[in-house]
């Protein structure tokens, strides 16, 4: 499995990028990233929720998740404002790996 | 301080039930996806779309009960009220618990906290003094700032209600620089700017929205610091980046660090752009303007940006309109000399300003909310 996090938007209006392949996980983290896709239902989520009709700097988010088994892959894209909030984990945990990327 | 007090504890009797009522607010799905389910969706996803369209409906009147809740602080009357919350490392609930209200005492040892309560006082002050403006709406609304908004979290934002600060220390920010005066100062106007027009946040509308919002920052840093336009740095956020002099210039957009993106001349421009990308634009054409006119950027440049944003600037308005009427308001306000300042600012970033009746363009205070 594969995820494809970006994110861009904010008071500094900078993008990031960065894939996650969960084979180069550890079983431990590969069982909890799997919680976490599965408790947000990701693949049932829409793929867009609406802009925020008010509000400013907010970060934008785009997701992809691309599965092996069962083959397939959708894209989630949202916002801070409006993100569904079955969503949250997983950028939560998406944000950290960025992190401790640097 | 006796009124003070009444109005913290008329807000905290009242945020108990705001609190129940942003707490249900993020679950929401749209309307439109809902309807699309009802019609397209399997016997399971009907029978939730079913549930979430009462649902949702029920929590836009609590939406319009909750703004006029915090109406009710409004007719306080016209001072600084300001609300310290913390967000305890989350995102949800916003905007969590209540540190100190106005007139109460520095939190020992907080410095965010106290820094948000600093900063946006003197952004107060600075509105009011300078523009004769009370608060984000014009009418006393409260100043509502939300701390530690996640965890180590490079970004501020305007949510629509209120300030969130992040701590900063993700490896883009220094720690404990997102609560800066330029900072609270940059997200509050954002408050005013929407209250004032509901200009938009895509294309040229969000470059000018950014721009509007970095122009009263800066300007009301310079204020504070009692600083004349020769002595800024003109460096939104200066110092307060792990890698650079700063966040933005608008001196020299592009260059205030390594991998700096944002545009100073409208040929560069592009619609899809970020609009702290192409904020570029209006805030190199405030800084010469302000560095043509010379003295303090509030008096003269900085006035003619308030009541163009106050009276003119509207939903649509792009750089052309608003280089139009920062151009004419100067004629009208300050005469031939200034008007050649602001023309000479617009002209560097590829805008030729024009007269116009300013009068035609009195905004309508119609919108209540952007179309997108």
């Amino acid at each position: 499995m594969k995820i494809h996090f970006e994110r861009s938007g904010g008071f500094a209006g900078i993008r990031t990028t960065f894939t996650v392949d969960s084979n180069s996980l550890s079983f431990d983290e590969k069982d909890r990233l799997r919680n976490i896709i599965d408790n947000a239902r990701f693949f049932d989520l829409p793929s867009e929720t609406p802009l925020p009709r008010r509000g400013a700097d907010y970060f934008k988010y785009k997701i992809t998740i691309e599965s092996d088994d069962p083959q397939k892959s959708h894209t989630i894209e949202t916002n801070d404002m409006t993100m569904p909030s079955e969503l949250r984990p997983l950028v939560r945990y998406l944000q950290d790996k960025t992190k401790s990327k640097r | 301080m006796e009124y003070s007090n009444l109005t913290a504890r008329k807000y905290q009797q009242n945020y108990h039930s705001i609190r129940k009522l942003s707490h249900v607010e993020c679950h929401f799905t749209p309307p439109y996806i809902l309807r699309k389910q009802l019609e397209e969706g399997s016997q399971e996803q009907k029978r939730k779309a079913l549930r979430n369209l009462e649902l949702s409906s029920a929590l836009r009147s609590q939406r319009r009960l909750r703004s006029a809740m915090y109406g009710m602080f409004v007719s306080l009357g016209p001072q600084k009220q300001r609300f310290i919350h913390d967000t305890e490392n989350r995102t949800f609930p916003r905007p969590g618990k209540l540190i100190r209200s106005e007139g109460q005492p520095e939190l020992p040892g907080d410095n965010d906290a106290n820094k948000a309560y600093d900063g946006s006082g003197q952004t107060y002050d600075f509105y009011k003094e300078e523009f004769q403006r009370n608060s984000i709406d014009d009418n006393g609304m409260p100043l509502i700032s939300s701390v530690r908004y996640d965890v180590d979290l490079d970004n501020a934002m305007w949510d629509g209600q209120y300030m969130s600060y992040g701590e900063g220390g993700g490896g883009f920010f220094k720690r404990g620089r997102m609560t800066d005066l330029v900072v609270c100062a940059h997200e509050l106007t954002h408050g005013v700017t929407e209250n004032e027009s509901f200009l938009e946040y895509f294309d040229e509308m969000g470059g000018l929205n950014e721009g509007l919002s970095d122009i009263f920052g800066i300007m009301c840093e310079q204020w504070v610091k009692k600083q004349k336009v020769d002595d800024s740095s003109w460096l939104i956020g200066e110092g307060a980046v792990e890698n650079g002099q700063g966040l933005r210039s608008m001196k020299e957009p592009g260059t205030a660090f390594p991998g700096d993106a944002q545009i100073g001349h409208y040929r560069d421009f592009d619609p899809g752009m970020d609009p702290h990308v192409c904020s570029g634009i209006p805030n190199k054409a405030f800084y010469l303007t302000c560095m043509e006119i010379g003295g303090y950027s509030w008096e003269k440049a900085g006035k003619i940006w308030y009541v163009a944003l106050k009276d003119h600037v509207g939903q649509y308005t792009k750089f052309q309109d608003m280089a139009n009427f920062t151009f004419t308001l100067a004629g009208q306000l300050f005469g031939d000399d200034i008007k050649k300042a602001v023309q000479k600012g617009w002209d560097v970033v590829g805008i030729k300003a024009k007269s116009v009746t300013v009068e035609n363009f009195v905004k309508s205070r119609a919108a209540t909310t952007r179309t997108r």
